[in-house]
């Protein structure tokens, strides 16, 4: 399978880039990694007549700490993400999220901003970068701004991001030291996207309680889906065993989620409950 | 518009002229460089049988533009013996029967690398989880995950010996 023919650029700046797409319009598409791009382009699900490669732009791929935040340059890989000891330490569903986008081959080359920016409807990071409160930056003709991530994912494939807006930064807040999460995600195999994922990020109080609960699902809905249902329930009391239980079953009545090759509606749905059961087991006892 | 391409492919330089954006790196190793040991498997991401060492990661040839390759360091399945010794990986999967039509065998050596690479003392559980991204039709990948385990071995005593 080869693409259709196409014009390719590969920039040595952002401004050339956001040039690039200033001046091609709807015609032209970013490649970061190109792991979902490209295989879309030899199914020819999409042909664009211009490719602007990310590739050389310089240190768009660094993670740092930075004032009470980790900034995670937009190129940075998922095996990056998952091998790094600050993202381990400090943001654990963001790099249980890292670790199980596609397989070894694939992460060693997809990167965070372009997943985020591809905006795959059943994706790893569009939950947890939702539970973790994450804002996604991005630089236009216009200049630069930052975007929630709740706000950011707007439709299946869809973002907010304006079209010549490109994707340089994912921020996220460090959480506390009483206050860890998790990803979980179903699939049939190792390269498959998610039938479901569930991003549990939980703050511990006083007495076995939960202060604030975020419990965000993938694979579901057309965008990442709050369960806000299960994160009220989650902070109604001690947190138990048949408390999780509830949760998970509070999860399905936020949702109505699609039927696919992969599973059907109701599959999901029974399947989002247990997930969001584990998850928040599991974020529970990381904390 | 076509551009030219210099890559070290297995120790050796190429500078390839005329290389097309759509051309992929899978193509330009078999077709332009003549390195056919890199095989097309299911061409869309999933299968691995055309991984190859980019830069030190073993990534999916299918799935990188043959641009890409500029200034790049590869190493393919032609590359991995030195001289006439074959790799422990390639001992382990002779020893082990790790084949049988062989199709996806240059694309899980490539990845067992750098599974070696990373996990050195690697358990079985670990090399099935970094071969994910390689699928076999005819092992059932039982003798694959015992090939490496069996390099994984050899590798750890040749290290200890020093």
């Amino acid at each position: 399978m080869i693409p259709r023919a196409f014009e390719y650029f590969d920039p040595p700046t952002l401004d050339d880039a956001t040039g690039l797409l200033e001046q091609y319009g709807d015609d032209a598409k970013l490649m970061a990694g190109g792991q979902s791009l490209l295989p879309m382009m030899k199914l020819r699900m999409v042909s664009p007549a211009v490719v602007v490669d990310l590739w050389r732009v310089p240190e768009l791929d660094r993670i740092r700490r930075d004032d009470g935040v980790i900034r995670i340059g937009a190129m940075t890989t998922h095996y990056a993400l998952h091998s790094s000891e600050l993202i381990r330490s400090t943001l654990p569903a963001l790099a249980d999220a890292a670790r199980v986008v596609g397989d070894p081959l694939v992460r060693n080359l997809g990167t965070i901003g372009g997943s985020a920016a591809h905006a795959a409807h059943n994706a790893d990071y569009p939950p947890v970068l939702v539970a973790l409160g994450a804002e996604i930056k991005a630089v236009g003709t216009n200049g630069q701004r930052s975007i929630a991530a709740a706000d950011f994912f707007t439709d299946t494939f869809t973002t907010c991001l304006e079209p010549t807006e490109i994707v340089t930064e994912v921020t996220v807040p460090i959480p506390g030291d009483r206050d860890l999460g998790t990803y979980l995600k179903l699939s049939r195999r190792g390269t498959d996207f998610a039938i479901v994922g569930v991003a549990a990020v939980l703050t511990k109080g006083e007495a076995g309680h939960c202060t604030r609960a975020r419990v965000v699902l993938t694979g579901v809905g057309d965008t990442p889906v709050r369960a806000t249902e299960a994160e009220e329930i989650l902070q109604a009391g001690p947190v138990d065993a048949d408390r999780i239980h509830e949760a998970g079953e509070a999860a399905k009545r936020d949702l109505d989620p699609p039927s696919d090759v992969q599973a059907d509606a109701n599959y999901r749905l029974d399947v989002s409950a247990v997930y969001v059961r584990r998850s928040v087991t599991a974020a529970w006892e990381r904390v | 518009m076509a551009r030219t391409v210099q890559a070290t492919v297995n120790g050796r330089k190429y500078y390839e002229e005329n290389v097309e954006p759509r051309l992929l790196l899978v193509h330009f190793l078999r077709d332009r460089l003549g390195l056919t040991g890199t095989h097309v498997g299911c061409d869309s991401t999933n299968c691995g049988a055309c991984t190859v060492m980019f830069n030190g990661k073993a990534v999916k040839s299918c799935t990188v533009l043959a641009l890409r390759a500029d200034g790049a360091e590869i190493t393919t399945i032609e590359g991995v013996a030195e001289e006439e010794r074959l790799h422990p990986l390639q001992e382990g999967f002779w020893e082990k029967h790790g084949l049988q039509c062989g199709y996806c065998t240059p694309g899980m050596i490539i990845s067992a690398m750098q599974l070696l690479e990373r996990h050195p003392d690697p358990d079985e559980a670990t090399v099935r989880q970094e071969l994910e991204g390689n699928l076999c039709r005819c092992t059932g990948y039982q003798n694959i995950v015992e090939a490496v385990l069996w390099a994984a071995e050899r590798l750890k005593s040749a290290s200890a010996q020093g």
